[in-house]
């Protein structure tokens, strides 16, 4: 069993009991097979000494139960580690950033305190997930549609506090963007509301995020500022209806003019999440079809536009997805063909069905793509698991790099050439080319995004491991960086993120130090150490 | 000295084969219940997209056991009945279905802090050879050579349900051993128990 750092097993024995008078012995959980649970079962670090392995876990039932909690660990410093449902694989799972930490597991506060589908908002706690709140709405029948990421199972508040990101519009799908007031318990165990929840009595709370004065909610996603307890979630109105609909361009060039024409409507909020496409490139998972375009190194541009002639297929696709009543639908699916055929000689254009909204029940099932219309689904694991990248060799996990690249065509093929260039010195065929096309989870920037594969072999990992390393040092000789990573590439990450000689995270330490003296919230947690463990720093 | 484990282990042949022969028997649903108890007290899950899961199914239903089908949305399934039932009462789950069911269900069943005390893999390549791979102790060690390499392994875990749900201690030998994927160009299976 692992063991909290500076802590022999008599104190922690003691500590643990503590925890067990206060949630009860039901809810303290120290096996070695409990605490295997909280295992990251994409870990690249699998079966290794570095591999982060919890100390054991404690699952309070409300606030009350976190701050006692809370003021027992500062007693004994022993580092917590919160989870709401500790479902992001690929980020780190349930798995704490440092191996010895006590998994502060807030599966039961699952409480849905309202959905208010008159004002647009959910004020949840963090154990639930997004499919309880969307079997939740749809028992009550509340005019209001969810926003998820994919796979679902995770809970609304740990993916905004991890800068989640879903499907839906702009607004909605940053989730960390679109939460509206918090209850945190700090690190010395005092309860927090920000914006007009620390008013007391207000009825506003998750109508007004501001408050007065500095806001402090950003200091708790991605952190280890302190726990938070409760959050407001910005939810969409039911739309009437949603429709889908795909333009294509002809050339290789054309995709900077496409791109500027789809900034215009995502910024002008009048289309959802645009989905990019390649039909000459195949796309996220399907790089094979330009393999042989590839071999001699990165193609000329006259190259590229002459490949695409031969392959008889356009450059680029753009999928929008469309929300709203019918009119206003219909007449933004004629002005963006409007637009496109102004800007872009040889666009072309197809359209699929209108949906009303919400879907009926029994329609659910067959819909090809759920998280677009908010519905939380697992479907996304039929998907990885069977691609090209994995067919020959499929992997146990992945560790996903998501570049982000300025909005602009040269920002995603600079992307998709370091990486391509990056993973060929490592001796691994290149996951981008010049094909490769940009995600647009956050409506104002692209990612390009990469899933490196992880195993349950050391010798596979410390492979992946280098290569994803490398990645991030190349990209950052970009200017590029990442913007959410698992546990084992966190302090390098942060540390692409070095403006004046890393003034960010010195600031970002300076406040730790402050807010958290002993240290013992998510210690090492997006590189962020307390002082006593700096060293630690990887 | 011998334990429970190394009782159920050394009747294990003979209990197959008295849950073979029942299951051939009209009209003994109350003595099959009787003989059945950890059977009836545990919940079965089963893929209809795989035929050895169909088939697992269907020889549980001679048993007088309903396996249920989580074709399709495991998750809803999940949220929106069974962890509220296992909440109500505490039972362990069993099925043989595919990898990507078992890893979700496995990363699921934390909720409630469930874990797997079984795991038998079943991976079967293109020519339809099938390798039956035990992790852990477990009584089913000695019972592995009736699996065969053939087709027809769901029935004969069907069968043996009884003896694998005797005993769902939690191992930790078994836990999170696989990602959801199968191998290359092979049909993952896995025959578990979540307890």
């Amino acid at each position: 069993m692992a063991l909290p750092p500076n802590l022999s097993q008599a104190e922690f024995n003691r500590a643990l009991g503590e925890f067990e008078a206060v949630v009860g012995s039901d809810w303290v959980f120290s096996s070695d097979a409990d605490v295997a649970l909280y295992r990251d079962s994409y870990s690249p670090f699998w079966g290794e000494e570095e591999e982060r392995i919890a100390s054991a876990a404690v699952a309070p039932d409300n606030v009350e139960e976190v701050q006692t909690i809370v003021r027992i660990a500062n007693r004994y410093r022993i580092p917590l580690y919160p989870i709401s449902t500790g479902r992001n694989l690929t980020y780190g799972g349930a798995a704490p950033t440092l191996s010895g930490s006590v998994v502060l597991d807030l599966k039961r506060m699952n409480r849905i305190i309202e959905v208010n589908d008159k004002r647009n908002y959910a004020l949840v706690e963090p154990g639930v997930s997004y499919f309880d709140l969307f079997k939740y709405i749809r028992e009550n029948n509340l005019n209001v549609m969810l926003d998820v990421p994919d796979p679902g199972w995770g809970s609304p508040m740990g993916n905004s506090l991890d800068h989640g990101v879903g499907y839906t519009v702009g607004p909605y799908r940053d989730h960390f963007g679109s939460h509206i007031g918090l209850e945190i318990v700090s690190a010395e165990g005092e309860l927090i509301r920000t914006g007009a929840g620390a008013i007391p009595g207000s009825d506003a709370w998750q109508d007004f995020h501001y408050g007065i004065g500095p806001s402090i909610d950003g200091l708790f996603a991605q952190s280890n500022f302190g726990i938070v307890t409760k959050m407001g979630v910005k939810l969409m109105p039911m739309p009437e209806t949603f429709m889908n609909c795909t333009v294509t361009v002809p050339r290789y060039q054309d995709l900077q003019a496409m791109v500027e024409e789809v900034n215009y409507l995502e910024d002008s909020l009048l289309v959802g999440m645009p989905f990019w496409g390649s039909p000459v490139g195949g796309g996220l998972f399907d790089p094979t079809p330009i393999a042989e375009l590839m071999q001699n190194g990165w193609p000329t541009v006259e190259q590229l536009e002459e490949f695409v002639t031969t392959q008889n297929k356009p450059a680029w696709s753009v999928s929008f997805h469309l929300y709203g009543p019918e009119e206003i639908v219909q007449a933004t699916w004629a002005a963006i063909q409007r637009r496109f055929r102004d800007k872009i000689a040889g666009a072309a254009f197809q359209q699929e069905d209108l949906h009303s909204l919400p879907i009926p029940e029994e329609d659910i099932a067959a819909l090809p793509d759920k998280a677009l219309l908010g519905i939380p689904n697992l479907e996304i694991f039929h998907i990885v698991a069977r691609n090209p990248f994995t067919d020959n060799d499929p992997s146990d996990g992945h560790a996903d790099m998501f570049t982000m690249t300025p909005r602009t065509a040269e920002g995603v093929h600079t992307a998709a050439r370091v990486i391509a260039e990056t993973f060929v010195e490592l001796g691994f065929p290149p996951a981008t080319h010049p094909f490769t096309t940009p995600v647009s989870f956050y409506s104002r920037a692209f990612v390009v995004a990469i899933l490196v594969p992880t195993w349950r072999d050391p010798a596979k990992n410390a492979a992946t491991r280098a290569l994803y390393e490398r990645c991030l040092d190349r990209i950052a000789e970009v200017g590029m960086g990442t913007y959410r990573t698992n546990p084992a590439f966190q302090d390098l990450a942060v540390s692409k993120y070095s403006f004046n000689d890393g003034s960010l995270l010195k600031f970002q330490e300076k406040l730790k130090d402050s807010i958290d003296p002993n240290g013992i919230i998510s210690p090492g947690r997006y590189g962020i150490w307390p002082a006593n463990m700096r060293n630690n720093r990887g | 000295m011998v334990d429970r484990r190394t009782t159920l282990k050394l009747s294990a042949i003979g209990m197959t084969g008295m849950m073979s022969s029942l299951s051939s028997m009209p009209g003994q649903a109350h003595a099959k219940h009787t003989q059945h108890a950890a059977l009836s007290n545990a919940l079965g899950l089963f893929n209809s997209r795989y035929s050895e899961s169909q088939i697992f199914s269907d020889t549980l239903a001679q048993f007088g056991t309903q396996a249920t089908d989580i074709h399709g949305d495991l998750a809803s399934y999940w949220y929106g009945h069974l962890r509220s039932a296992l909440i109500d009462e505490r039972r362990p789950l069993f099925g043989l279905t595919d990898r990507r069911d078992f890893f979700c269900l496995e990363e699921l069943a934390r909720d409630l802090n469930m874990k797997v005390s079984l795991r038998l893999d079943h991976l079967t390549d293109k020519n339809g050879y099938t390798k039956h791979q035990l992790t852990g102790v477990s009584t089913l060690s000695s019972n592995l050579q009736r699996l065969g390499h053939d087709r027809g392994f769901g029935k004969t875990m069907a069968e043996l349900s009884e003896i694998f749900l005797s005993d769902t201690r939690p191992d930790k030998a078994v836990q999170k051993l696989t990602g959801p994927y199968a191998p290359a160009n092979q049909t993952a299976l896995v025959t578990w128990v979540i307890s």
